[in-house]
């Protein structure tokens, strides 16, 4: 592209500029302030900027004291050199942010679209964006100040040019390095974002899985627990029935005990009922009519009966001799005794009373009489002797009188007797009904024996029954039948277990076996329920942990991507820079030396270009060796420099040929090596357009054409005037 | 006429992935729905109060929540409102089941009464006297029912006037509940001669009538996950009879405070991270779920941290969660030579970009877009914040 005609409007020092530019070298020239770098400005802004754009540096670029609707506006018009002939066209912007205008006139058709529009000048001219252009074709005068700095200035300034951007990938690469290194540094003091993250991922997760254990335990816990109750109440309900039918074995034995104590009664009281109805019978048949005691004492009668009758037989038998001899003196007389005893027992008596009374005066006082009196008494005893002696002897003679009075009476008494006795007895055998003695006998032995027999009933029935009335017995033993019943009944109410042998042995083992297990059960249920109670898990603390390893494990997700995003921007950055470093430097080596030799009047020949880093090399024939070219002259340095820079420009623009605007870039240069700079630049305007900025005149000679700029005049003529 | 309040699916002390420091409240909000379920309940003078299912999120509840849910019953029981409920899905019937661990019904002062009666694999129907009502629920002791539960009901010699059913299950979609636990048919709940179905399991609200029953799912009281659109709600049922006639009817009542949002944004359209912060705000509600997803591509200019804005926003919100699912551009216009860094880069780059969305690597593809946004602006010399 080469611009034939700009126009600026607007634009900071420039209300109005009308320049026409050569389609070779063109040098504007004008002093300092005279728009030369807005010029450049307006060059950059009419071929890359978005005319839509809005920018605090748009804003700034408007010149002042314009109006407030004056917008800047750039008009370029030129021509496009395509295979088939050159090709006119004019693209005129109107920055006025989002209502900025553009229009574009090219080959005939006409573009408003910005977009649109932006597209066709980069397809023109191989400068797709503002940065590319500024870093390539638009060569700024401090740009060279910079290259001299340091030894890596030159090499950003080149890898610039061919980053595509406005300046090199060193400040990208460090930046992404110090964002990686901030995100991943591992130290404990001082820990990245990432690891933060990490660590905190680390130890929710660990708390999640500790609180997941323990509500994983709590749900087995309560399992068992559940597991270990229904196995209690199983034991217990196993308890309660073996109880239950323990109970019924024990009121099973309880009623066959009972049945078997009145099976017993029943059958004493049956042998009673049958002792009562054999004692009846021996009552009705008694042998004799009499009771025993009566018949026992008519009997002792009658034996006496027949014992004296036969001992009178016996006498009547044989002569009774009686002979009978008393030999006693023959008593005294007691009475005339006993009269005189008592007559000198009075005397004695009343003599004493008269002496007593002193009625008539007595010898002697009451000895006398007294004398007496004891006189008395002792003839009173001898009366009473000879008295006794008298009655003994007249006893022993009525004795002898009886006997032999009995003896007398002689053998009709004893005949007497006889027929009495005999008559007696001969009645008590007709009493009894019996003929003699031995038949009386045998039915004594035979009542005896009868009552022996009723006795020996009464007692077995006092042995059966005690002294229970005996009209009772029927009755009792009807009821122990009953009862005998009832408790067949109950058992066979109670069931089979009533009927099973040892069935309570059974049981009581099985009692005890179950009262065991119901001990295991509940000792099992309580360990369950204690650990269930231990477990002092929350569910909505781990529903916590979980949430919060949730926040961290996103934040951790965001972060990791962040860091991916980084070291693949480095990696990709870094993969293009080699690439593209590889075939600048190829490209550099080839095509800078006709130009380094051009401007450096042949003295260096040959560049050696560093892969890595552009860093340049030239053959320094004094030393006979590869230098440096950052240890040459500043001059000599920015000579390279543009030589390099315009061989990149070929490099990058392919076979687009953008206009290349230079900032004065020799103002460091003596005045031979800016001339030679200078042909450099006029022998590239075959090729490229050059715009040369430029205070000096000392390009003027060498150039196609050249604009000059005017200095604003005005002066502030209110400031107060100083030495 | 009777009135039943019929809820499900409270899932108390459930987890939220998504809601992070939010989930605590979350989790308060359910029991507050649970306990203004009660509240409508005692207010509307109910006869019933059914729970069908899922009260719990898991059988390993503290003891806490069943206190605070017990404390709520015995409210009904001092109101002489009856109370039945069964297990789910969650809080299955199974030997850890937390109904094991706590008798609710004697926690709530009902022990030995009808007042609260939970149905279990044990007692599959409770004949509420007074009401003249029988409730029928066949309840599993497996999270997967080994039959359909409404297999083998038979209400025909139940001598209640009306006959109530809880399922917690789901009722058969093809090719939808095939992996479900509990599943029952249109067919059976037809066949059942229920005069009202209660179902459990499903978070949103709906209702049917199949043969001469009706059924409907209440839905949770209070949203659990963010699809839960028509949830937060519970059903106030009457039962009436016209002239031997049977007539059902269902009402919804809001009882949740939570709603969710998935508001997505047109990253092009965004302007900045404050201006993004400052049109969100516009839609501040403090009971509102709010899931921004930023959308569609993201101009290089334009630099959003998802944290900066959830931090700019989190007293705007219960929660909001802001997700950047927008991709930066390709290279838009005239692309840098080949022969320059950026150049390379950028064909590079896009070139792996291509193949990975060839590919279906949707997250790779994202990455190198990212990548490639990066790269660019920063050979560009732009100011990222890294």
């Amino acid at each position: 592209m080469r611009i034939t005609r700009l126009r600026i409007e607007n634009l900071r020092r420039h209300r109005e500029l009308d320049l026409t530019l050569n389609r070779g070298l063109t040098v504007v020239r004008g002093p300092n302030e005279s728009g030369k770098t807005t010029l450049q400005r307006a060059l950059e802004l009419a071929l890359t900027r978005r005319v839509t754009s809005a920018s605090a540096e748009m804003e700034a670029m408007q010149t002042w004291g314009a109006e407030d609707d004056a917008r800047p506006v750039v008009r370029l018009e030129f021509e496009q050199d395509e295979e088939d002939g050159m090709h006119p066209g004019v693209v005129e912007k109107a920055f006025r942010g989002g209502k900025g205008t553009v229009r574009l006139e090219y080959d005939g058709n006409i573009v408003t679209d910005p977009a649109q529009a932006d597209q066709i000048l980069a397809e023109l001219t191989g400068v797709p964006t503002e940065a590319f252009f500024r870093s390539t074709a638009s060569v700024r005068h401090h740009e060279m100040d910079d290259v001299a700095r340091d030894e890596s200035a030159l090499r950003d300034r080149l890898q610039a040019s061919i980053s595509g951007a406005d300046r090199g990938t060193g400040r990208s690469k460090r930046k992404l390095e110090k964002a990686l290194h901030d995100l991943n540094t591992k130290g404990d003091k001082n820990p990245g974002r990432l690891k933060i993250a990490s660590a905190a991922v680390g130890q929710a997760a660990a708390a999640l899985a500790q609180g997941e254990a323990a509500l994983e335990r709590l749900e087995q816990d309560r399992d068992r627990l559940t597991l270990a109750r229904e196995r209690r109440v199983e034991a217990d309900t196993g308890l309660a029935e073996r109880k239950s039918m323990l109970e019924k074995a024990l009121q099973a034995e309880r009623l066959i005990a009972d049945r078997a104590t009145a099976q017993e009664r029943f059958e004493r009281l049956s042998s009673a009922v049958s002792v009562t109805e054999q004692m009846s019978v021996l009552h009705e048949s008694h042998p004799a009519r009499d009771p025993l005691p009566v018949l026992r004492t008519t009997v002792v009668r009658m034996r006496e009966l027949d014992a004296r009758v036969r001992e009178l037989r016996a006498l009547l038998s044989g002569d009774a001799d009686v002979h009978f001899e008393l030999q006693a003196p023959e008593p005294r007389n007691w009475l005339p005794v006993a009269r005189l005893a008592i007559v000198l027992i009075l005397a004695g008596a009343a003599l004493a009373a008269v002496a007593v009374l002193n009625v008539v005066a007595i010898p002697g006082g009451v000895v006398g009489p007294l004398g007496l009196a004891i006189a008395g008494l002792v003839l009173a005893f001898i009366g009473r002797r000879q008295r006794m002696r008298a009655t003994d002897i007249g006893q022993e003679r009525q004795l002898r009188d009886d006997e032999i009075d009995r003896r007398l009476r002689g053998r009709s008494q004893l005949e007497h007797e006889l027929q009495v006795q005999d008559l007696e007895l001969a009645n008590q055998l007709s009493g009894l009904e019996l003929e003699d003695m031995p038949a009386v006998e045998a039915l004594l032995t035979a009542e005896e024996s009868h009552v022996a027999a009723i006795d020996r009933l009464t007692a077995q029935l006092e042995g059966l029954v005690g002294r229970e009335p005996i009209e009772t017995l029927p009755l009792l033993r009807d009821a122990a039948a009953l009862e005998i019943e009832q408790k067949t009944r109950a058992l066979e109410h109670i069931g089979p277990i009533a009927k099973e042998p040892r069935a309570r042995e059974r049981l009581e083992v099985e009692v005890r076996d179950a009262e065991r297990s119901i001990d295991q059960a509940r000792n099992d249920e309580a360990d369950a329920r204690a650990r269930v109670e231990a477990n002092p898990v929350d569910a909505e603390a781990v529903a916590g942990e979980a949430e919060r390893l949730e926040l961290w494990k996103d934040q951790l997700a965001k972060l990791e991507r962040r860091a991916r995003i980084y070291s693949q921007t480095l990696s990709a950055i870094e993969a293009a820079e080699r690439a593209t470093m590889q075939r600048a430097t190829r490209y550099l080596e080839k095509h800078m030396v006709g130009d380094l030799e051009q401007v450096t009047a042949g003295r260096y020949r040959r560049v050696r270009v560093d892969d890595t880093n552009l860093g340049i090399e030239v053959f320094a024939p004094e030393r006979g060796d590869w230098v440096s070219v950052e240890s040459l002259s500043q001059g000599t340095l920015d000579l390279v420099y543009l030589a390099a820079r315009i061989g990149l420009v070929r490099l990058v623009t392919g076979d687009r040929r953008p206009p290349l605007i230079l900032d004065d870039p020799f103002v460091t240069l003596d005045d031979a090596r800016a001339t030679r700079a200078l042909e450099l630049l006029k022998r590239i305007s075959a090729d490229f357009q050059v715009i040369y900025l430029t205070t000096s005149d000392r390009y003027d000679a060498a150039a196609d054409a050249v604009q000059v700029l005017v200095a604003p005049t005005a002066l502030d003529a209110d400031a107060d005037t100083v030495d | 006429m009777l009135r039943l309040l019929h809820t499900a699916d409270v899932h108390l002390g459930a987890r939220y992935a998504d809601l992070g420091e939010a989930a605590t409240a979350q989790r308060e909000r359910q029991f507050a729905a649970f306990r203004a379920s009660i509240d409508l309940a005692i207010a509307e003078k109910v006869d019933l109060f059914l729970v069908v299912g899922d009260l719990f999120d898991s059988n390993v509840q503290p003891r806490r929540s069943v206190d605070r849910v017990a404390a709520e019953l015995k409210r009904l029981v001092d109101e002489r409102i009856r109370a039945v409920l069964i297990p789910g899905t969650h809080d299955v019937y199974d030997r850890a089941s937390i109904y094991r661990s706590y008798d609710l019904p004697a926690v709530a002062g009902a022990n030995g009464t009808d007042f609260v009666t939970l149905l279990t694999p044990e007692q599959s129907s409770v004949r509420l006297e007074t009401l003249d009502l029988t409730v029928h629920a066949h309840v599993f002791a497996t999270k997967r029912a080994p039959r359909s539960p409404l297999a083998g009901l038979d209400v025909s010699d139940d001598p209640s006037t009306w006959q109530v059913g809880m399922i917690h299950g789901s009722i058969a979609i093809p090719k939808q509940t095939e992996h479900d636990e509990v599943v029952i048919t249109t067919d059976e709940i037809a066949a059942s001669k229920l005069d009202y179905l209660a179902l459990g399991h499903w978070h949103s609200s709906s209702r049917g009538k199949a043969g001469s029953t009706v059924y409907a799912y209440s839905g949770a009281p209070e949203p659990v996950a963010l699809d839960q659109d028509r949830a937060g709600k519970v059903l106030l049922v009457s039962l009436d009879l016209h002239d031997g006639k049977r007539d059902v009817q269902i009402q919804e009542r809001r009882v949740g405070k939570t709603t969710f949002q998935k508001f997505e944004v047109d990253a092009a359209a965004i302007a900045s991270q404050p201006a993004l912060i400052d049109d969100l705000r516009a839609l501040a509600n403090p009971d509102l779920v709010m899931d921004v997803r930023l959308i569609g591509v993201r101009p290089d200019a334009l630099d959003v941290h998802e944290e900066e804005v959830e931090a700019g926003l989190a007293d705007a919100f219960l929660r909001i969660r802001v997700r950047d699912r927008s991709v930066p551009p390709l290279s838009d216009g005239p692309l840098p030579p080949e022969d320059t860094i950026l150049g390379a880069f950028v064909r590079d780059t896009e070139a792996g970009i291509a193949e990975m969305e060839a590919a279906d690597n949707v997250d790779g593809a994202a990455e190198a877009r990212d990548v490639l946004r990066l790269g660019r602006l920063l050979l560009a010399g732009e100011e990222v914040t890294l």
